[in-house]
């Protein structure tokens, strides 16, 4: 893919979550003017990137949006709830847009009708205005990104809350109004620089009573009191907070935010870890030769005892930063939840409030990489079988808009992620039919469960009919998959439920990478890892002890007749044919299967990451481990493989 | 009077109000070729326009703080 684009899809993406958190602020309080401008600034930002693509479209729609900021920020249009309104809206197509270029290069022939359509509402409460030079000043954005690089303001950047870009009227002085006198007013002024849109005129040609230049400043104080100076000229003034993205900038010299951060490949930082392990491992080597060398020679033994301890210091403290580097926030993950929620609840025809909190959390990224899934499906649960449609809810004396609260938190070295909503909650005793009617469990066994106990059924395989299909990972439907993915991660699940009033998840996740303990084997053409908690035995047998049972070959471990399998037949290659067979034994089909392989390896600590791209498609296939080497191990799943 | 002219230097002192731009302009167009603004305390910003402008040299910094620290740097005082 083309660099530009994949960056912009990275980054684009990014400002639509930072758009979204700005909204989310402004609909609790339209007025907070550093959410507006957050949201301002991304919204211009975007429109700047996608003016590089195929998007037309998009330009347009987030143009109108932008405009309709600048106009609440001068205070001109305070926003509303329905401006907040079409803004999400606006925010949530150029989402599923930066999707439709990642996926199809092009927007869909209809982008030009959504853009229209989307920016009417933007449009109303007053029109565009650009009388003059003034206002079509105060609609553009690119101001603040200008005054950041101006000479006048380097190194006063960092100390500054707030910049102003004060456009004072061509005829101010004749009101009896001194630009330089209200400036000089400002508290906690650093610095002003005295500038004109163009080339100043000739002193022959100028006219000393028009006022014809601006005046730019940033000041420590915050914006609030910076506006307060400026309260008699409220139309020829912008103000903007500078926040610590703007100080970066500044540093770095460069028009990106991000400039002082890095991306570095998954891959990378995956071997880097093992490389990290690796020393550990030959550490332990250091401390056995060590110690034989005291043995001979005590001043040389301890000597290099002291250099052991040293290393092993270091070493600790890289491990440290190894693990503290694959720490990622889980907004980008999660960006796309309140958007995926919005849009079910209005194709249920569901009025649902959807609340993120605590998604700036920080985890491992296997986590990271991992939660999005099982947590939309707990989502699609909520608002398709917890919240109850409008009038159900009414008709139960509740308000007619549900709510669905997701929050995460760290909690020690675990993360804490709640699923809350005020729907109908789970019948344990409908839980309990619907078991039985399937077959899933016996009458008996049924009617002994607690409510409580009945209720966590739902996590049984062949549970969920109304199967949602998971539309990324492709396996397996329903709240079994949910328990599955949550245990693939080490974590647990828990459900509190009162019919009526709601149901709530909580999961727990441990906050860390997750190694997995690996086994790898020679089979066909390859080394594979094979995941020891899917191993049950080891065996090596001579060609004498397999025997024929129709097409296939069995063996006998432990008075079971085993049937054996060739791995790299499974995989696609040619057998092993004959001479010492090596086994290695699996139960989790239920039932003992050895797998003939060309020979054992090593057993080894690994960070085994979810496949991606074509690897995803192949079955069998259940993630990837980088060696030290940089080179990839596929580890298999047996399940799979076998089913 | 606090715009005065004497051997080709313009000399800005005190509160130096909007109407002595002009003054001010015509001084700098008539040839002046320095501006002393030791003794000045307010420029107002049609007098501040007019330096932007015509640029002379500086034949003495404002004492008074705002001027000095503020308004010099942004008009590139001393280059």
């Amino acid at each position: 893919m083309d660099e530009l684009l994949q960056q912009f899809l990275i980054e684009g993406r990014e400002l639509v979550a930072d758009a979204h958190a700005a909204l989310a602020l402004l609909r609790r309080e339209p007025r907070d003017m550093s959410a507006l401008d957050a949201l301002f600034r991304a919204t211009h930002t975007l429109k700047g990137s996608v003016a590089l693509f195929d998007m037309e479209p998009a330009e347009q729609l987030l143009h109108a949006a932008e405009n309709r900021l600048a106009r609440a920020r001068t205070d001109e249009v305070p926003l509303d709830m329905p401006s907040c309104d079409a803004l999400v809206a606006t925010i949530d197509q150029t989402d599923r847009w930066i999707d439709a270029l990642a996926a199809n290069g092009v927007l869909a022939p209809e982008a030009a009708r959504i853009a229209v359509q989307l920016s009417e509402p933007l449009a109303m409460g007053g029109e565009e205005a650009e009388p003059d030079g003034k206002t079509s000043a105060s609609t553009d954005p690119r101001w603040l990104d200008a005054l950041r690089l101006r000479p006048e303001f380097s190194g006063q950047l960092e100390g500054a809350a707030t910049a102003f870009r004060y456009r004072p009227d061509a005829d101010c002085f004749f009101r009896g109004e001194d630009p330089l006198a209200v400036v000089a007013a400002v508290p906690a002024l650093a610095a002003i620089a005295i500038g004109r849109d163009g080339e100043w005129p000739a002193l022959a040609a100028h006219d000393p009573f028009r006022c014809i230049a601006w005046i730019e400043g940033i000041s420590g104080a915050d914006a609030d009191a910076v506006r307060a100076v400026f309260r008699l000229v409220p139309d020829q003034v912008e103000i903007a907070a500078l926040d610590a993205r703007d100080t970066s900038i500044a540093i770095g010299g460069e028009g990106d935010a991000k400039a002082a951060s890095l991306r570095v490949d998954a891959n990378k930082l995956d071997r880097l870890a093992r490389q990290s392990g690796e020393l550990t491992v030959a550490l332990h080597g250091l401390h056995g030769l060590a110690a034989g060398v005291e043995r001979l020679d005590r001043a040389l033994g301890a000597e290099l005892r002291r250099v052991e301890a040293a290393i092993a210091q270091a070493n600790t403290a890289l491990r440290a930063s190894v693990t503290d580097i694959r720490l990622v926030s889980l907004s980008p993950v999660l960006r796309r939840l309140p958007r995926l929620a919005r849009e079910l609840a209005t194709s249920l025809g569901k009025d649902i409030d959807f609340s993120l909190a605590g998604d700036d959390s920080q985890v491992d990224k296997q986590i990271a990489d991992s939660i999005f899934e099982p947590l939309l499906h707990l989502v699609r649960n909520a608002i398709d079988h917890g919240v109850e449609d409008p009038a159900g809810r009414v008709a139960a004396g509740k308000p007619p808009r549900g709510s669905v609260a997701l929050s995460l938190a760290v909690e020690g070295d675990r993360l804490a992620v709640t699923l809350r909503d005020d729907g109908r909650g789970i019948d344990a005793e409908r839980i309990r039919a619907s078991a039985l009617g399937k077959g899933l469990v016996e009458e008996a066994e049924a009617a002994a469960l607690s409510d409580a106990q009945a209720q966590r059924l739902i996590f049984l395989p062949g549970f969920s009919t109304a199967a949602v299909v998971s539309t990324v990972s492709g396996r397996g439907v329903g709240m079994h998959a949910v328990l599955a993915a949550v245990e693939r991660l080490q974590g647990t699940i828990d459900l509190d439920s009162a019919p009526g009033r709601g149901t709530s998840f909580r999961i727990s996740l441990p906050l860390a990478a997750i190694t997995t303990r690996l086994l790898t084997v020679r089979a066909g053409d390859g080394v594979y890892g094979l995941r020891l908690d899917q191993i049950a035995e080891t065996l090596r047998l001579e060609a004498a002890d397999l025997y024929t049972v129709g097409a296939g070959q069995a063996c006998v471990v432990r008075d079971r007749t085993v049937p054996v399998l060739d791995l790299g037949a499974l995989l696609g290659f040619a057998g092993e044919g004959e001479g010492t067979a090596r086994l290695v034994v699996t139960e989790v089909t239920g039932e003992p299967i050895a797998l003939r392989v060309k020979a054992l390896g090593e057993r080894l600590d690994a960070l085994v990451r979810e496949p991606s791209g074509l690897l995803a498609r192949l079955s069998g296939i259940g993630g990837t481990s980088v060696q030290g080497d940089g080179s990839v191990l596929l580890v298999l799943d047996l399940m799979e493989l076998l089913a | 009077m606090t715009v005065q002219v004497a051997n080709g230097v313009v000399r800005l002192a005190g509160h130096c109000p909007v109407e002595e731009a002009e003054m001010l302009l015509t001084a700098l167009a008539d040839g002046a070729r320095a501006i002393d603004l030791t003794d000045a305390t307010r420029l107002h910003f049609a007098l501040v326009q007019i330096l932007a402008i015509a640029r002379p040299a500086i034949a003495g910094l404002p004492d008074e703080p705002f001027l000095r620290d503020m308004l010099m740097p942004a008009l590139r005082y001393p280059d």
